[in-house]
């Protein structure tokens, strides 16, 4: 498995951290939207958004480099 | 004499696919999946056996390691991590399309978020060993600053009612031989009378009022346990990381006129291995600091 294979992997798996860190914002901060959890937690979303958009860069970028 | 030259460190080996040095360090991973998969197993153990109450300290409201770790320190952490991962794929990339400079950009770049995470771990760690729990003999009351009690079982099934504050050593008042005569103790916030909006006040404890008094160091309980061996190790993998990185910064040059495909692949396995050490922080964080 080359760099490219794995660096796949770490970004998909990263999303999904991403996503728990928004769903944990969101089940900590209740109704108090002002809080710091809801902030947190609308970061991990973007943070997930951003890293979707990254992946779709990223496999563009090194459409020519192997995955073994 | 004849030096010995090592095959396959740029083609393939016909019997893996792969080159010898990405071979060897997919072996190296594998043993270090291990030992991390140790350490994550006993801290699932030690959670789900841990007496009601106790986890991830005696007094939490909740089981959730947030209770005690900074989680907005840690979230920082891990996207110097994640974007170092990403400068580290970028310095590889160049480095293969035959770009040097940039790719040695963003090597530096990678180095620098890594010192970064040590930097924020440095003042987590501070916070945690300067942070005390006290556990009262029995209820505490003084100049309004009152305990707080939790009823917990104990491993045996027996209930206890366990008194405690949590806060921050002010002072240290010792007699002439040396003897603590008391601490000047800050309760946190949420723990002096009144609650959130009021001041905490500092207050007078005595040795002989104290059942027990720790840090929210590595000897403060089995969570705390878990957490500074498991970050510790993965902090020294950082530690190696960078060591490994600013060795290829300073000397890369010299292989890269000579052996220029032989440097990338060195490269590639350096990121290899600093995915893994990213990855285990990926699991780490939910893990530790949000479940």
């Amino acid at each position: 498995m080359s760099l490219k294979a794995f660096h796949v992997f770490f970004v998909a798996i990263a999303i999904l951290m991403c996503i728990s860190l928004g769903i944990w914002g969101i089940r900590s901060a209740g109704s108090d939207v002002s809080s710091l959890p809801m902030a947190m937690g609308a970061a991990g979303f973007a943070g997930a958004l951003i890293l979707v958009i990254y992946g779709a860069w990223m496999l563009k970028k090194l459409k020519r480099f192997s995955y073994v | 004499m004849s030096a010995t030259v090592i095959p396959y460190d740029v083609k393939p080996h016909p019997l893996t696919g792969m080159y010898n040095g990405k071979f060897g360090i997919w072996l190296f991973l594998a043993s270090e999946i291990m030992l991390f998969g140790a350490l994550f197993s006993t801290y699932v153990l030690l959670r789900v056996g841990a007496p009601e109450g106790t986890w991830p300290i005696a007094g939490s409201p909740t089981t959730r390691g947030d209770n005690i770790l900074q989680v907005p320190l840690a979230a920082l952490n891990t996207a110097f991590l994640i974007t170092s991962s990403v400068t580290m794929v970028l310095a590889w990339a160049n480095l293969k399309m035959g770009s040097f400079k940039k790719g040695q950009q963003f090597l530096l770049v990678t180095v620098l978020l890594a010192g970064a995470f040590l930097v924020v771990k440095y003042f987590e760690y501070n916070s945690k060993l300067h942070h005390y729990a006290v556990t009262f003999n029995e209820h505490f009351d003084r100049d309004g600053v009152e305990s707080k009690s939790f009823k917990g079982l104990t491993q045996a099934g027996t209930e206890k009612t366990i008194h405690y504050l949590w806060g921050h050593v002010e002072e240290t008042k010792k007699d002439a031989d040396g003897a603590i005569q008391s601490y000047l103790f800050m309760p946190d916030h949420d723990t002096s009378h009144g609650g959130e909006g009021h001041e905490p006040k500092a207050v007078e404890i005595h040795p002989a009022e104290i059942a027990r008094m720790t840090t929210f160091g590595p000897g403060g309980s089995s969570f705390l346990g878990c957490y500074f061996v498991i970050t510790g190790l993965h902090g020294l993998h950082i530690v190696g990381g960078i060591v490994v990185m600013l060795w290829f910064l300073l000397t890369g040059s010299k292989m890269w006129k000579t052996q220029p495909d032989k440097y990338a692949n060195r490269i590639e396995c350096t990121g290899l291995y600093w995915h893994f050490v990213d990855l285990v922080w990926i699991f780490l964080f939910p893990v530790l600091y949000l479940l």
